[in-house]
């Protein structure tokens, strides 16, 4: 909500009302200045955080202070300006992909509305065409013969304080999910533009807390509440009382730290605090003693998710190094990966490169089917739904959908994991078999083309749910749309962020409906061994016949 | 009344403009793609162009028909435009007043004068419906944040011991073992 001055409300509306909302000037965008207000804009990072990156990483958190958005000093350093233009020329050398998208873009208009940011604010700083222009601008200015020239005419533009609080607003209102990329004739991952410009913004201070604490927290204890080692063991343990309550079962497997395992186990670490992912975890847990799994989890690798992303390289390979580290440590074959989203965008495109080669492991095969994932061959890991579907397929889990019955499902594409490594197919048979009632959203809001959560990236933070409900209405209104036509009840996805914030985001757009992991409804489906009758799904709620 | 069958024959005309008025709220840039017809794709722009419709359609119906769902649906849209006061945010729906004004002054005659205060005055009620939507959505949104707010961080508050008191109990043994070692 704006921030309300009474007095000059009052007056306008007295006026006229029509001048209240169509006075907004056609300028030119270059002209249009970002104003931040409450609900717009994520709160920075505290100071101590920041020096504490800073201290990790010398150089690349920028002058650790305290500063507001809203005020217009935002203590930044005297030379500002040459370390953000020495920053773009460093990235320009260093990544190639970079350079490219700096330069090969047409502006021809395909992403222009592709964006749910866009799409949900109706902002054309968010078109990603005009998202990523605030950044080349500035690099034409700087690196093009054009630019030096023509100025503004060749669309270049000087870097000031303008310049770098549009792009504070407008990099953050950019959750990576590549939806523009998909229809862009060149392939601009314009993702990795905000990867740029976010890491350039953090060399001079310019940050977020959201995502510097849970960083820092990943840093120092192996996930993003910072929860120690006995504590998520403990957290963990905690959950098989619920899970014996609700099957009858007492699970023996979950064991943490244990040499010799075969498979490492990676989650993020929200599925073991944090409803409703804590149910996606009974799902992983019950499944494997299910198929008695050789398996561990790492209290140190405690974390899939990757601040880190969201910051620089450096911070998101040192971050993403633990999890070979723990898989050496422990002496396993290859790693298992649970139901996460942006995890699975560093595992699959940047982890083999930052942190491998990994020849202490081996070419992941499953030790119940004897399959081999060949699509793994290089990292090593294995996502969670292709390991379960091959389980199925092979007819290896007892499985009752009807248990699933007071559900009606419908399935989000999370974004990293459909359109960063491709997991279309597998979700939807695993879903397929362990419950009766499955609904698509419509054709353009799924797989490749599916619609962002509207909170990754980082900005799954309270203080801009406004923006959030806004950047993940497209994703709304087509669940609502399944809601409305086939009584959807419950939204599936594979990633802990939307499993947060999806919720939050029905919370408001369509509060009848529920969200869950895939797992969780693999564990409903799961006849154990020695169980007693199920009257009730993993979160308690009762099953279709059970109500009474 | 004769006004209703005049709503209804300038219903497109009306429409139109009342639709303007609200995408006026949006840069000119971004109004070409609001006015985009597939609903999945354009969910905000349909969202308006379809909630103006029915509401419309409510109104110009002999008994004002219930369209409290599709206000609150709109007062959700507005209520996180963070750009919009609350008084430009309901500013639409007594708007539409002048709106009908307008368009229908060609064809406005005395016995619509007479009409009008009634009409006016459904429009009143929408636009109190609009305020009591408007709040409830503001009123959820916090809601929305204070749960997320609140959820997880149970586990660890209720059921796991904190490092402290882990250290804590560890002491407290140590004490009761060195006591218990005592003749």
């Amino acid at each position: 909500m704006a921030d309300t001055k009474v007095g000059p409300m009052s007056l306008s509306v007295a006026k006229d009302p029509s001048l209240m909302t169509g006075a907004i000037p056609a300028k030119d965008w270059m002209d249009t200045p970002a104003i931040f207000k409450p609900g717009n804009y994520c709160y920075p990072g505290k100071k101590e955080i920041a020096a504490y990156h800073g201290k990790n990483l010398p150089g690349k958190f920028g002058e650790s202070r305290d500063w507001k958005v809203e005020e217009d000093d935002w203590k930044l350093p005297e030379n500002w300006k040459e370390i953000i233009i020495n920053g773009i020329k460093e990235r320009l050398d260093k990544f190639r992909s970079f350079k490219i998208f700096m330069d090969c873009c047409v502006r021809c208009g395909a992403c222009a509305d592709k964006c749910h940011f866009f799409l949900g604010t109706g902002d054309p700083k968010n078109m990603p065409v005009l998202r990523a222009e605030l950044l080349r601008s500035v690099y034409r200015n700087e690196f093009t013969k054009a630019g030096k020239i023509l100025g503004r005419f060749a669309g270049a533009r000087e870097m000031t304080f303008g310049v770098l609080k549009e792009w504070f607003m407008y990099f953050y209102q950019c959750t990576e999910c590549r939806r523009c990329s998909v229809f862009c004739p060149y392939g601009i991952d314009t993702a990795e533009i905000t990867m740029m410009a976010r890491e350039i913004l953090h060399l001079v201070g310019v940050n977020t807390n959201w995502i510097l604490e849970p960083a820092s927290n990943s840093n120092r204890t192996g996930n993003h509440l910072g929860l120690q080692p006995h504590t998520f063991k403990e957290n963990a343990e905690f959950l098989l009382d619920d899970i014996e309550t609700v099957t009858g079962v007492r699970l023996n497997s979950l064991n943490f730290n244990r040499k010799g395992a075969e498979i490492l186990f990676v989650i993020p670490s929200a599925d073991v605090f944090a409803e409703p992912g804590i149910f996606t975890f009974m799902g992983y847990l019950l499944m494997f003693e299910h198929i008695g799994l050789d398996y561990t989890i790492s209290t140190y690798s405690s974390e899939g998710g990757n601040f880190g992303l969201f910051t620089n390289n450096e911070l998101m390979k040192k971050l993403n190094g633990k999890i070979y580290a723990e898989a050496k440590r422990l002496g396993v074959k290859w790693i298992l990966g649970g139901e996460c989203g942006h995890m699975w965008r560093v595992l699959h495109q940047y982890m083999d490169t930052m942190n491998g080669p990994t020849d202490f492991l081996q070419v992941p095969k499953s030790p119940i089917t004897g399959t081999v994932f060949e699509n793994a061959a290089s990292t090593k890991m294995v996502h969670i739904s292709e390991f379960t579907a091959d389980l199925i397929k092979h007819g290896k889990l007892k499985l009752d959908p009807s248990r699933n019955n007071h559900r009606k499902v419908t399935f989000h594409d999370s974004c990293n994991p459909a359109r960063a490594m491709g997991l279309l197919e597998e979700p939807r048979y695993i879903l397929k078999n362990v419950c009766n009632n499955f609904y698509e959203m419509p054709e353009n809001t799924i797989r490749e083309q599916t619609f962002c959560c509207g909170s990754g990236t980082g900005l799954n933070t309270g203080e801009i749910m406004d923006l959030r409900m806004r950047g993940g209405l497209p994703r709304a209104n087509a669940v609502k749309h399944v809601h409305d036509k086939h009584g959807v009840n419950m939204l599936s996805c594979v990633c802990a962020i939307d499993r947060a914030t999806l919720l939050s985001l029905m919370q408001y757009w369509n509060p009848d409906v529920e969200v869950c992991g895939i797992s969780e409804l693999v564990g409903n489906a799961l006849i154990m061994e020695g169980e007693q009758v199920r009257e009730t799904g993993l979160r308690s709620e009762p099953l279709e016949g059970m109500e009474g | 009344m004769r006004i209703l069958q005049l709503l209804a024959e300038k219903e497109s005309t009306i429409l139109s403009a009342w639709l303007d008025y609200v995408f006026s709220d949006f840069k000119p840039e971004a109004v070409r793609f609001l006015r985009g017809k597939d609903r999945f794709a354009n969910p905000l722009g349909q969202g308006y162009s379809q909630g103006l419709q029915d509401i419309f359609v409510a109104l110009r119906s002999e008994e004002l028909a219930e369209v409290g769902a599709v206000i609150e649906y709109l007062m959700k849209l507005r209520a996180v435009q963070v750009e919009l006061a609350p008084s430009q945010a309901l500013a639409f729906l007594f708007e539409l007043k002048k709106i009908i004004r307008q368009e229908c002054r060609k064809e406005w005659s005395p016995e619509l004068d007479q009409e009008w205060p009634e009409l006016a005055s459904r429009i009143d009620r929408l636009a109190l419906q609009g305020f009591d939507h408007y709040m409830a959505s503001r009123e959820l949104l916090y809601q929305v944040r204070i749960r997320e707010l609140k959820s997880g961080r149970h586990i660890l508050t209720d059921h796991v011991k904190c490092p402290s008191a882990l250290v804590r109990e560890d002491l407290n043994r140590q004490k009761q073992a060195e006591n218990d070692g005592q003749p």
